[in-house]
């Protein structure tokens, strides 16, 4: 057991696939990940379970790799107190929570716009185009740009998470790549697939990076480096000022056009963590 | 006591860079984090030259006797006021200091330190207060101390 | 005996009986009595006046007149009788304030966790060298009884913010009371202090300042209070630099 905690989890679940639902159960979405390099204990230490669920999950999980035996559950470190269930972040953490909820927004708008898009007018592959530039502008150089240009840099950039982060992130960009080519062929579906994928994998980083990666970076900054952070975020708000509320409007906009229109929201299929604001 | 003006229990001192790290003592010696003075908020004059850009703490006076590691625990690195919310009279001084802070000091971040007592809750909201009225924002964290020196609640507000 | 001395008064205009005071009371000596807070017994009243900050309609002085003199076995007495001994004469370890699960008469309204939040308590066995509560010279009665036989520490507000080693080298083993010459009363201080010299047995007395000028009032305003209750204590102070550093240590009374 204690071997398989220092292997990364993409090596676990490919040789134990009921591992990947095991940690789904608890929470812990390693699964859809394309990165899966986090060790094993490293997810376990910073999903900072309560200690009782903790145990149980590991238990669950050590039955599958050695059936039969007893095992004595190594104890993982633990980073700090099992998290309340009201996260509570600091001030700058706490934009960055609330710039992934304009973003999750566009997520939820995905699948509302796809059914009726039709590419050979003109007006459907402008809204496509703002999407883009949406993702580009908000996502990216506002919202990502903060996170790479000044949180993760508080951090060894060999750590796994900021580099799953990372390649998040820039999967991300492929896709938008593509879409932005598609649109100009007029290509549906490629449209369609590469807007679905990220849709999906941004729901999924959006919610790591909400229930984990910012709480843990939380614990492990000092206040001053707090302080510091929060100033930058401040400097790159007041060189974008204008970004907030052109997006937001945007967003507005886009959610009074398509829920006007009645779109049947059954049949939409909700992803985790995309709740209403 | 040198020559000088002005009451020498409020006159300003800064020791920020005099004194040299010594390693602990075996002892368990801890060593003074403070590098100021005056510490009464009454006393302090917002922009002296240890508020500059500092992470600035304001505690409660009886924080001291009720936490053992006060010093290596909060006090170090940064500067510092003690005040009383339920028995400092003039206390509207207070928000016009704490403002200062954070727009002419530009402090970095400010951490209200107090006990568990609800009277000291004034404090917290003082400090609210001053920020929200202040021009420029700063993360504000609280820090609740029981009486038995345990730490309840560390939390930004 | 009847003494003339300090007590509380209660105007009857003004009390609408909401029973805020009652629980502020660490002797037990106030109750609602016909709708009206009365002092069950002159004895019981210490004229502290811990209850003035609690009445919402100013109906609470501290006067001074000929009455019976406080009497703290009465007190005692009367609060095991009533059972509730919220706060005056605590079991060692009885946990801190909020929520304290006391039996109160039934005319009491219920104390908000404010107004019990300086009631005297006692308790040991923490990380801190602290081992009771509450600490500033305003708040501690007289007959507080983690006082009794204690070797007292009377502090500036702002020693163990100078001084990294406070509770290790000054507070351990030592009851402490903190105030500031410069900003307290100082009349107020030295007729506590008095008392407390007078009924408390405390054992010996340290008084640590900080080396500014404005700090010498305190050592003064013992000695004073000191003389006033004519009792022979040691009393010796430690001045402290703003360093950190103790740069002396003089005994002021053998």
């Amino acid at each position: 057991m204690e071997a398989y905690l220092n292997r990364s989890i993409k090596e676990v679940i490919k040789e134990f696939p009921p591992v990947e639902k095991i940690l789904d159960e608890y929470g812990i979405g390693c699964g859809p990940c394309a990165v899966g390099l986090c060790l094993l204990k490293d997810i376990v230490s910073i999903h900072n379970l309560p200690a009782e669920e903790e145990r149980e999950m590991m238990g669950r999980i050590a039955q599958v790799i050695h059936p039969g035996q007893e095992i004595q559950i190594p104890r993982t470190e633990r980073k700090a107190e099992a998290q309340p269930k009201e996260l509570k972040y600091s001030p700058p953490m706490k934009k960055l929570v609330d710039e992934h909820v304009l973003i999750k927004k566009w997520l939820a708008l995905i699948p509302e716009i796809l059914p009726a898009l039709n590419l050979e007018s003109e007006e459907d592959r402008q809204l496509i185009r703002d999407g883009v530039d949406f993702i580009r502008s908000y996502a990216d150089r506002f919202h990502h740009a903060k996170e790479e240009e000044i949180l993760f840099k508080y951090f060894d950039e060999d750590l796994d998470m900021v580099k799953v982060m990372g390649e998040d992130h820039k999967t991300a960009r492929n896709h938008v790549k593509a879409i932005v080519d598609a649109v100009e062929r007029k290509d549906r579906e490629t449209v369609a697939q590469h807007l679905t994928a990220y849709r999906e994998l941004l729901s999924q980083h959006i919610k790591r990076e909400d229930e984990i990666m910012l709480p843990w970076m939380d614990q492990h900054l000092s206040v001053s480096q707090v302080g510091e952070m929060f100033s930058k975020f401040l400097e790159v708000e007041e060189r974008m000022d204008s970004y907030q509320k052109k997006y937001e409007d945007f967003i507005s906009r886009l959610e009074r056009e398509y829920r006007k229109k009645g779109v049947n929201h059954g049949s939409i299929q909700r992803l985790p963590g995309l709740q209403d604001g | 006591m040198a020559q000088f003006s002005g009451c020498p229990g409020s006159r300003m001192v800064d020791f920020r860079e005099k004194s040299e790290p010594t390693k602990e003592e075996a002892t368990g010696k801890i060593q003074s984090q403070l590098r100021q003075w005056p510490i009464q908020l009454h006393l302090i004059s917002p922009t002296a030259s240890y508020y500059q850009g500092a992470d600035v703490l304001l505690t409660a006076d009886c924080v001291g006797y009720a936490l053992g590691g006060f010093h290596p625990d909060f006090l170090k690195g940064k500067s510092l006021a003690i005040a009383c919310p339920k028995l400092d009279e003039g206390q509207d001084i207070y928000q016009e200091k704490i403002k200062s802070w954070i727009d002419d000091a530009k402090i970095n971040t400010l951490t209200v330190l107090i006990m568990q007592v609800p009277c000291c809750m004034g404090l917290l909201n003082l400090a609210q207060q001053a920020a929200r009225e202040a021009k420029r924002k700063v993360p504000i964290k609280y820090v609740v101390a029981g009486i038995q020196g345990e730490i309840l609640k560390e939390e930004w507000a | 005996m009847k003494i003339k001395r300090k007590i509380i008064q209660i105007e009857e205009d003004k009390c609408d009986g909401c029973g805020l005071c009652v629980p502020s009371c660490a002797e037990g000596a106030l109750q609602i009595i016909d709708g009206k807070a009365r002092v069950v017994a002159d004895k019981f009243c210490d004229g502290l006046g811990a209850c003035l900050g609690e009445c919402p309609n100013d109906a609470l002085h501290v006067i001074e007149r000929v009455a019976d003199d406080f009497d703290e076995k009465a007190v005692e007495e009367h609060l095991e009788a009533t059972g509730s001994a919220h706060g005056a004469h605590p079991q060692a370890h009885a946990p801190a304030a909020a929520g304290c699960p006391s039996a109160r008469l039934q005319t009491f309204s219920p104390a908000t966790p404010c107004q019990q939040a300086n009631q005297p308590v006692s308790y040991a066995g923490s990380p801190s060298a602290l081992t009771h509560w509450p600490v500033q010279i305003r708040l501690v009665p007289p007959t507080a009884p983690f006082l009794k036989g204690a070797d007292l520490l009377v502090a500036a507000d702002c020693t163990p913010i100078a001084y990294a080693n406070f509770h290790r080298d000054f507070l351990n083993g030592k009851v402490v009371m903190m105030g500031c010459p410069k900003f307290d009363e100082a009349d107020a201080y030295v007729e506590k202090f008095a008392e407390i010299f007078k009924v408390s047995g405390v054992k010996s007395v340290s008084v640590v300042t900080m080396e500014v000028p404005c700090c010498q009032g305190l050592p003064m305003i013992v000695r004073k209070g000191l003389e006033i209750s004519k009792k022979k204590i040691p009393l010796e102070q430690v001045i402290i630099s703003t360093r950190g550093e103790v740069l002396k240590t003089q005994k002021l009374v053998a």
